[in-house]
Formats: structure tokens, sequence, C-alpha cells
């Protein structure tokens, strides 16, 4: 009875002892437990590595059964550096596919960026090409402005509007002496117009032409429509209007604009016509 | 008679049980001989090899370098036909290697990140 109590205790002790020796706990497996909990619990992580996460928690599980099973030290610290790894595989993984979304985001903004900018340019060009057109659109309105000037300086120069351009029409009995080719004195006033108009309007050039009526002989009436339109010319040309903007000729008088068998008739074929051409 | 034959009985017993036990020595033989781990480390030299490709050689050389030891380790357990070394090598070589390739991949698409977004800060920036 005595052995079997010494025999019980000494089997106590051995066991205790045995019990001692191999600890219940791992700690690496714990912490493992613990990582692998985290990572699931991350969603960034959980949606990322589904599979990788999957394949540490075998390994974990894995790890688990052989602490239970052998106690095998070696073998479960093996798997559990496999398991912590694969977690840590599982972190790189998130953090590779949150950099790829943020680059993704970035070019998003950039295009968005880069196409306001083309916008904001292709706007600043609109302006540009405004501010150039309301140039020419003032230049063309300057120039319609001046275009009206000038019709209404040709309408007070009782210029008539032809086929030709504008014609004034001065009568050869008010600005000449009969038969000649002389200018009567009053010529002036009656010319006078005619001068301003030219000094004002530089690029204007005009075309003095003498006509006659029918009455004599034919060469004396050119002879004598040339030296008018010659006197006209020498009179501008001593206003300082420039030569090169007179042409004169005589039409003698083949150019009749009524009929020369009434007075009424000769007297407006009777005349020198100055035509305006740019 | 009786006792002969309670020897016999007891004799054919015993030689039941060795050869129970022989049965399971071998099969504890056959285990402990284990297979050859081939695939593990054809499968850790494959990865290793990926994780290079990835340059994780230049980008976590600590990480790269550690799965290539372990590589190494493996092949010259095999050789001395300690499997187990071999299988645990090979299996944290394979491991290491693959963290190495993410780690690398990581960096990298990091880098690519950083940069699309000061590219989108600098054209934000020219707006203004």
């Amino acid at each position: 009875m005595y052995n079997n109590t010494k025999r019980s205790f000494i089997l106590l002790t051995i066991t205790l002892a045995l019990f001692a020796c191999s600890p219940r706990i791992h700690q690496g497996l714990e912490k493992a437990k613990y990582d692998l909990q985290t990572s699931k619990a991350n969603p960034q992580i959980a949606a990322n590595s589904p599979l990788i996460l999957a394949d540490a928690e075998q390994s974990l599980d894995e790890a688990r059964h052989q602490w239970k099973k052998s106690r095998d030290t070696d073998e479960v610290d093996h798997l559990v550096y496999l398991t912590e790894r694969k977690l840590d595989i599982a972190r790189e993984n998130a953090g590779k596919s949150l950099a790829q979304a943020n680059s993704v985001v970035s070019q998003a903004e950039a295009n968005l960026h880069a196409k306001s900018l083309a916008i904001e340019s292709s706007n600043e060009r609109a302006r540009a090409s405004n501010i150039i057109s309301q140039h020419y659109r003032e230049k063309a309105e300057d120039k319609e402005d001046q275009v009206n000037q000038l019709q209404s300086e040709l309408k007070a120069l009782k210029a008539e509007k032809t086929e030709r351009g504008n014609v004034m029409t001065l009568s050869n009995d008010v600005i000449f002496e009969v038969n000649k080719a002389d200018l009567k004195p009053g010529a002036v006033l009656q010319l006078n117009p005619l001068i301003k108009f030219l000094k004002q309007n530089l690029g204007i050039k005009v075309t003095i032409e003498g006509h006659t009526d029918s009455q004599g002989a034919t060469d004396y009436n050119q002879d004598l429509s040339e030296r008018r339109a010659q006197a006209v010319r020498s009179m501008l040309v001593a206003q300082s209007i420039e030569e090169s903007r007179i042409a004169a000729k005589g039409m003698g008088e083949d150019f009749p604009v009524a009929s020369n068998n009434s007075d009424a008739g000769r007297l407006q074929n009777r005349r020198v016509q100055i035509i305006f051409s740019n | 008679m009786k006792n002969k034959m309670n020897f016999s009985f007891i004799d054919s017993k015993r030689v039941g049980n060795s050869a129970i036990l022989i049965t399971f020595a071998g099969l504890l033989c056959s285990c402990s001989q284990l297979k050859a781990p081939e695939s593990n480390i054809a499968k850790a030299r494959l990865v290793v090899e990926q994780a290079q490709i990835a340059r994780a050689d230049q980008q976590v050389p600590d990480a790269y370098n550690l799965a290539k030891q372990k590589l190494v380790i493996a092949e010259t357990a095999m050789k001395k036909e300690d499997y187990t070394l071999a299988r645990r090598m090979s299996d944290q070589a394979t491991v290491d290697a693959i963290y190495a390739k993410s780690r690398s991949e990581n960096i990298q698409a990091s880098l690519s990140a950083e940069s699309e977004r000061s590219n989108a800060k600098s054209l934000q920036q020219l707006r203004r």
C-alpha cells in the first residue's frame, strides 16, 4: 500500500515535470494568430489579398495542429514563420494596390487639369482673337466712315455717280472766256471745292476731260477742248495738287450729253468733266 | 501439455506483437525518411527568379538575399539528404522571395504614384 502511494507520487512528479518542460503556449503561434486577425480585419488587405490571407490561415492551422500534436518547436516555428511572411506579402500587395489606385486618381486629376488648361488657353486665344477682330472691325468701320465721308464730299461737289465713277461737270461758259482756254477770274471759286477735296483725299486721282459742242471746225474743237483741259490741270497744279494725280485730255465734240440742235443742249455739251478714281 | 499449449499461445502472441511493432517501425522509418522536397526547391528557385525580374535585388536587397541564402541552404541540405531542413528552407525561401517581389512592386508602384501625384499637382499649379 505504501509502495503504491510512493509510486503514484513519483509518477505525479514526473508528469508535472514533463508538463513544466513542454510549455503549453507557443509565443510565436499566439502572435501569428493575433496578426492574422488584425490583417483580416483590415479591409484594404482583406479585399486585395484574400488568397494569400487564406494561405496564411492554412499555415497557421497547420502550426496549431502540429503544436497540439507533437509540440515540435522547430516545425511550429517554421510554420509560424511561413504564416507571418504570408501576412507580410498580403500587406505589400494591399499597399501596391493602393498605390496603383492613387496613380489612377492622380492621372485622372492630371488629365482634368490638362484639359482645363487647354480650355483656358483656348479661352485666352478666343479672347485674343476677339480683340483682333474687334480691332479689324473698328478699322473697317473707320474705312466705312471714310468712304461715307468721301461720298458726302463728292456729293457736295455735285459729282454724279456714273459707270465711269464719280463725275463732276463744270460748264465751259461759267469758267472759260468765249473761244479761249483762259479761265475766268471767277473760275477759282467754282473750282475751290474740288481743290479742297483733292487736298483732303490724297489717294484720289482725277481725269479732266474737255468737251465742246458741234459748232465750228472739228479740229478746232478738239484743240480747244485739249487746251481747256490742260488749263484746268495747270490751275490745280498751281494750287499744289500733285501733277501725277491729274490727267487731262481733250475729247472734242464727239461725246455730247445732249442735242447740239438747241441752245440748251449745246450749253450742256460745252463742259469740263472731272472723273474721280482711287 | 497445457503448459506447452499455453507457451505456444504466448509465443504466437509475441510474434504477432513483433510483427505489428516491425510494421509500425517500418512506417515510422518511411516517415522519417521523407520524400525529397524536389518540387519545393523548384518552386523556390522559380520565385527567387521572379523576384529578381521584379528588381527585388535592387529595391529590397535584404529580403531578396535572405531568400537566396535559404535556397542555397535548402539545396545543400538536399545533397546531404536532410530533407526536413531542405523542405523548411525551400518553403521559407519561397515566401521570402514572394515577399521581396511584392515589396519591390509596392515600392515601384508607390514611386510612380508619387510622380503622378506631383505631375497632377504641377499641372494644377499651372492653372493658377
